[in-house]
């Protein structure tokens, strides 16, 4: 073989694999993407039920019951509107009423939104810049590293 | 006034850092031999004043010296001395320190070890090395100073996350970094030959040593970190395709693309042009992991408190480097001269398949990982990319690149025999073939593909034996004249072999755990028994007990097979004092055919407690397979020929030589 | 004193070790002529191996030899890269060098370092222990007296700024709010309520906190920090137009501090954009699309979340307040107040939206029955007329 035509085979490969790769990626993007809405998303964007997507917001408060067994259903709210879920496993350790929460599943017919995996964020203490600055603003002394907030992300 | 002459020590270094970017390559530009030589010994001195930074930071965190703000933030006086230790860079501002602290070990390490290089190579990689320091100094000091005050001092520290309490964690990212850092070696490396405007077999020489240490690192940190997902997060999953995660694994696949390369580039002087480009991309991965994981853009199950701010401070850093790398790379590329030809079936083939695919797999990780902050920056609309996007994306890239694995170090240099390389390997695929089958039909139904990868890894584990035996020319030769042989191998051999046959090892242990583990969730009342995989476990209670910083719940199982006796396992559930968060300890019982895990839920109305019982087929495998890779990286690097270049030891001890 | 005499010896250290390889570099210069020669010379003995072991044929062998010598070459028909061993003006260069390292360390660490602060080894500190114990136990007292005697104004008085320092912000609020309930309303006693409401509710400024602002304004009409709360107050609650010209009567207030005077800046430039994003809004149908905000952000931790979400009411609120005839709307706003425990906002939006809507009978029945259905206090009241 020239030199011309063991760099087209190189050359070659190289694109066919690449192109095999871009089709993957498309396929696995119609296939896998799971969309992230809000309570009052649901409520405004009329979700089909059986659509997989993750819903996020806080746990209200008081709504937390823990069925037979492993169920448990709570409502996921952003304030503004409720979503009710189901839930059949076992909760993080951070889940708690009033706190953040990430549910993943699909919404059941009757608007039940029955999830597979519940993620509760990891920082307890976290204070939001915007409220640490708020308070520092009023010359209010907070406690050590609420504004130099800083973490061990790994 | 330790914690003064830290500080001290951090600023001094920054002056030292900038003196070290300038003089030596002002040198090198004027052929200065004088000024050249400052940089090796600001090199040295750059180095022992962050050691004494550190030092310091380290001890203000051991006294509990809550004067200091990152030690009142992140520490706590009751916690266990270890997690003290560890907790110097278990936050933003001291992990950034031990980042520049590696960096200059790497950069001392040039001036100390390199004294082969050309002087003029070895002033501009240190003056490479040192603006990446420069950048990251100024970073910490004027953004996430560890040293700064608080006055007057609280009196006790907000604690450390009670999940980064943990051996595993705590050394994880002292090998992550040394990892992403040790990339920048390849980056100073082919930025200085940039700028010298020449590149040859032996500058490939030269910066492999540096990309293999760095690769190891990498390697061990990942695996520590999953190992400390797998049983400290309670879901028992050891890897969950997080953007944090492939925020380090990126930068891997990149780097072994990059091991590779330079392999051919040494050894025939090809694939120059391509091997620069994956020196300076995957340095800029790896700062792109520093970006992702320190600016919160992202949200990971591993992300914790993070700040916007420093995060663009990051970027730009990002930016600056990768753009001014790529941006000579554009100017000066087309300098460089071609080198050796080879066929399509020979050594070079191989690892030119092996890069493109894995360049590929990196790109389609970087695109599934990016594309959702991507898509949100464009439309808004949040979306999530989760394991199934990568399964279906990567797996299938790894698939060839695995088949093709034993066959890359049996074929010849330049040209090779597919079909001789095939017969040699066909013992090793029959046998990988025929296990698979035995074990297979054992296990019962699993998915399609289970069996399929299963066999690719017993294939790659075995291919690396056929490597060696070969290589020793088994078969060939007498028993005694085969025993001199392999013993007298070169290590490096050795390395490659223990490198692939770890790989080999690890996806087994990832088709075993992933095809074919079972999970149960149960809910359980004192004296009550569940079963899964064969295993009886008989729930005896709880106790509660008190740690050193936290209290604890401590469920305890009797776990027994066929009616006799296994273990006994105590998971349990803690509430760390401060700050004041629970965690869940796993019990897990090891055993080569795989590990049985039970994870605490919360207590039942019912008055039972829920549970979460696992059974893991083979799991050990992943990380025993990680540790053998690194033992291979680390059988390399003592071989002298990766070390050669040393003209003294070279020209005056030939005899040394083994004729191997 | 000791500090700087290490800070000296360091820097004199750095720069010696710096200056004495630069002398030193005379002697080394010598050796690196063609450090890759060796490289090459390596290889080709490592032919000669595979040769040996048989994985190379004599022609393969041979042609990889010619390949190696072929680099070598080329290597030495490069240019030569002699080196001088100093050029002219390098001194010079290394002059600058050394002298600039102590002054810009001085520089930097003058502007960074905090000199006169001694270490705090926690074990150190016992003294301080002994008075942290005693303040353990004097407020392990106070508490006691206060659980039997609940009626004790001075008890309260004492303990609500000892909980304010300890970051106990619910504990201080109550206390200071029963202080000034016993002991009559003084301004030091009002605000030190009203930085602990607000601290408690994590920078939220709350009808009780607000009333009592105000109250504390009437007793000191110049009080910066009572001015501050009331406009911040008014931010929150939308009504942006009002805070900011509040900030801006602030920032010329004669007693401002410098710190006070950034901070408002702040607030200001926060409420101008705030401002703005509430008039590029469109009109909203009565849906809930305008209520995710502008970025339709989830902040990732759940006093983020909290706090975005007190923004979007604040928003709604503010809405609302400029055009009332959304009786959708009201619904939603009596709903968020009623789901994050603002009861009395609640009816007060009530109130409001009567007012609002006081002519449309079909929209005001519409909110009468959402204000039953959520238990808003004063639904009924209006019922029964």
């Amino acid at each position: 073989m020239t030199r011309k035509q063991k760099r087209g085979v190189l050359i070659g490969s190289g694109v066919a694999i690449l192109s095999i790769a871009s089709l993957l990626v498309m396929f696995a993007f119609r296939e896998s993407i799971v969309f992230f809405h809000t309570p009052s998303d649901v409520a405004d964007k009329k979700i089909e039920a059986g659509t997989r997507f993750r819903l996020g917001g806080l746990v209200a408060d008081g709504s937390v019951k823990r069925g037979q067994g492993t169920t448990v259903e709570f409502a996921v709210t952003d304030t503004l509107a409720k979503v009710n879920v189901q839930y059949t496993g076992i909760l993080p350790d951070l889940f708690r009423e009033g706190q953040g929460v990430v549910t993943e599943g699909k919404l059941s017919p009757d608007g039940l939104f029955v999830a597979d995996t519940v993620l509760a964020k990891h920082d307890e203490n976290y204070m939001p810049p915007e409220v640490a600055k708020s308070l520092e603003e009023k010359g209010v002394k907070l406690g050590p590293g609420a504004q130099h907030k800083s973490g061990a992300g790994y | 006034m330790v914690v003064e002459i830290g500080h001290f020590a951090l600023i001094l270094a920054l002056v030292v850092a900038t003196a070290q970017m300038i003089v030596p390559m002002w040198g090198a530009q004027v052929r200065d031999a004088r000024l050249m030589a400052v940089g090796d010994s600001a090199a040295v001195v750059q180095f022992a004043l962050l050691i004494i930074s550190f030092l310091a930071l380290m001890h203000a965190f051991v006294t509990s010296d809550f004067s200091v703000l990152n030690v009142a933030d992140n520490s706590h006086s009751e916690k266990p001395l270890i997690y003290r230790i560890a907790g110097v860079w278990g936050n933003h501002e001291g992990s950034m320190l031990l980042w520049v602290l590696i960096l200059g070990l790497f950069g001392a390490a040039v001036a100390l070890y390199g004294r082969h290089l050309p002087a003029t190579l070895r002033a501009n990689v240190l003056g490479v090395q040192a603006s990446i320091a420069v950048a990251f100094l100024l970073f910490m000091l004027f953004t996430s100073n560890p040293f700064e005050r608080v006055d007057p001092a609280p009196f006790e520290g907000r604690g450390l996350n009670p999940i980064l309490q943990d051996p595993a964690l705590a050394f994880h990212p002292p090998f992550l970094y040394a990892g992403y850092v040790g990339f920048s070696m390849a980056f100073s490396f082919a930025v200085a030959a940039l700028i010298e405007g020449r590149i040859d077999a032996a500058w490939a020489r030269w910066v492999r040593p540096w990309t293999l240490a760095a690769w190891m690192c990498l390697t061990l940190g990942i695996a520590m970190g999953s190992w400390w997902a797998y049983y400290e997060l309670g879901w028992g999953g050891w890897w969950f395709w997080d953007p944090v995660e492939n925020a380090s694994f990126m930068p891997w696949l990149a780097g072994t693309a990059l091991l590779h390369s330079a392999l051919v580039m040494e050894k025939r002087d090809a694939l120059k042009v391509w091997t620069i480009l994956l020196a300076i991309l995957t340095f800029s991965l790896s700062l792109m992991g520093t970006f992702l994981v320190r600016s919160g853009v992202l949200t990971s199950v591993h992300a914790f408190a993070v700040d916007p701010d420093r995060g663009i401070v990051i970027l730009t850093i990002m930016m600056f480097f990768t753009g001014g790398g790529l941006a000579l790379f554009a100017w000066r590329a087309g300098a460089l001269r071609q080198g050796g030809l080879f066929a399509p079936i020979s050594r070079e083939g191989s690892l030119v398949l092996n890069n493109v695919l894995l360049s590929v797999a990196c790109a389609t990780v970087l695109v599934g990982t990016l594309y959702p902050l991507a898509l949100e920056g464009i439309t808004g609309e949040k979306i999530s990319v989760g394991p199934p996007f990568f399964n279906m994306t990567f797996i299938p890239l790894m698939l060839p690149l695995l088949f093709a694995m034993p066959f890359g170090p049996l074929l010849a240099w330049k040209r090779g025999d597919a079909r001789a390389v095939a017969q040699r390997l066909a013992f090793a695929g029959g046998l990988a073939v025929l296990v698979t089958i035995g074990v297979a039909a054992l296990s019962g139904p699993g998915p399609w593909l289970a069996p399929l990868c299963a066999a690719l890894g017993l294939f790659v584990l075995f291919g690396a034996i056929t490597d060696l035996l070969s290589r020793a020319r088994l078969g060939d030769v007498g028993r005694a004249e085969f025993l001199r042989r392999i013993i007298s191998l070169p290590r490096s051999a050795y390395g490659t072999a223990l490198a692939h046959a770890g790989i080999g090892i690890m996806v087994m242990g990832i088709v075993g755990t992933s095809a074919y583990q079972t999970e149960k969730i149960v809910a359980l009342k004192p004296g009550e028994r569940a079963e899964v995989a064969g295993y009886d476990l008989l729930f005896k209670g709880i106790t509660p007990t008190k740690g050193p910083n936290y209290s604890e719940q401590i469920a305890e199982f009797e776990v027994t097979r066929n009616g006799s006796p296994v273990t006994t396992l105590l998971p349990s559930k803690r509430l760390y004092n401060a700050p004041p968060q629970p965690t869940t300890e796993a019990g897990i019982y090891p055993a080569w055919t795989g590990d049985l895990y039970v994870a605490l839920g919360d207590e039942q109305p019912s008055g039972g407690v829920a549970l979460r019982l696992y059974f893991h087929p083979f799991v050990r495998f992943i990380w025993i397979g990680a540790v053998i890779m690194f033992i291979g990286g680390m059988i390399s690097l003592t071989d002298r020929r990766l070390r050669v270049g040393a003209p003294q030891r070279a020209r005056s001890r030939p005899a040394a030589v083994p004729a191997e | 004193m000791l500090l700087w005499v290490i800070f000296s010896i360091l820097t004199a250290g750095v720069v010696g070790a710096l200056l004495w390889s630069y002398r030193r570099a005379d002697e080394a210069a010598a050796g690196s002529g063609h450090a890759d020669v060796a490289v090459y010379a390596d290889q080709l003995l490592q032919i000669d191996a595979d040769r040996a072991r048989g994985l190379l044929s004599e022609a393969e062998a041979q042609s990889a030899r010619a390949e190696v010598g072929r680099r070598m070459l080329t290597r030495a028909a490069d240019v030569d890269t002699g080196v001088a061993t100093a050029t002219r003006g390098s001194e010079r260069v290394l002059g600058v060098v050394a002298l600039s390292i102590p002054v810009l360390a001085l520089i930097l660490y003058t502007q960074l370092g905090s000199p006169g602060l001694p270490d705090l080894p926690h074990a150190g500190r016992t003294a301080e222990d002994a008075a942290r114990s005693q303040v353990d136990a004097m407020i392990a007292r106070v508490e006691q007296r206060l659980r039997s005697a609940p009626e004790d104004g001075n008890g309260w008085d004492v303990i609500g700024p000892v909980y304010l320092r300890m970051e106990r912000y619910g504990q201080a609020a109550e206390a200071f709010a029963n202080a000034n309930r016993l002991l009559g309303e003084t301004p030091k006693r009002l605000a030190g309520f009203v930085q602990a409401e607000i601290l408690a509710n994590n920078g939220i400024v709350n009808s009780n906190a607000k009333m009592a602002a105000e109250r504390l304004l009437a007793l000191e009409p110049d009080r910066l920090d009572a001015r501050m709360w009331l406009a911040l107050a008014k931010e929150q609650d939308g009504q942006f137009a009002e805070a900011l010209t509040d900030y801006r009567a602030l920032i010329k207030a004669p007693q401002m501090t410098p710190a006070m005077t950034s901070a408002i800046e702040v607030r200001i430039s926060a409420v101008e954009r705030l401002a703005r994003g509430e008039t590029v809004e469109p009109p909203a149908s009565g849906g809930m699309s305008g209520s995710t905000g502008p970025g339709g952000e989830m902040p990732s931790d759940a006093a983020g979340q909290q706090a975005m979400i007190e923004g979007m009411v604040a928003r709604l609120a503010g809405r609302l307040a400029a055009d009332g005839k959304d009786p959708a709307g009201w619904a939603q706003l009596m709903r968020s107040y009623m789901v994050l425990g603002r009861k009395d906002d609640a009816t007060k939006a009530l109130s409001d939206a009567r007012r609002a809507l006081g002519d449309d009978a079909a929209a005001l029945e519409q909110v009468n029955t959402a204000a039953a259905e959520l238990g808003v206090e004063g639904a009924a009241k209006e019922e029964k007329k």
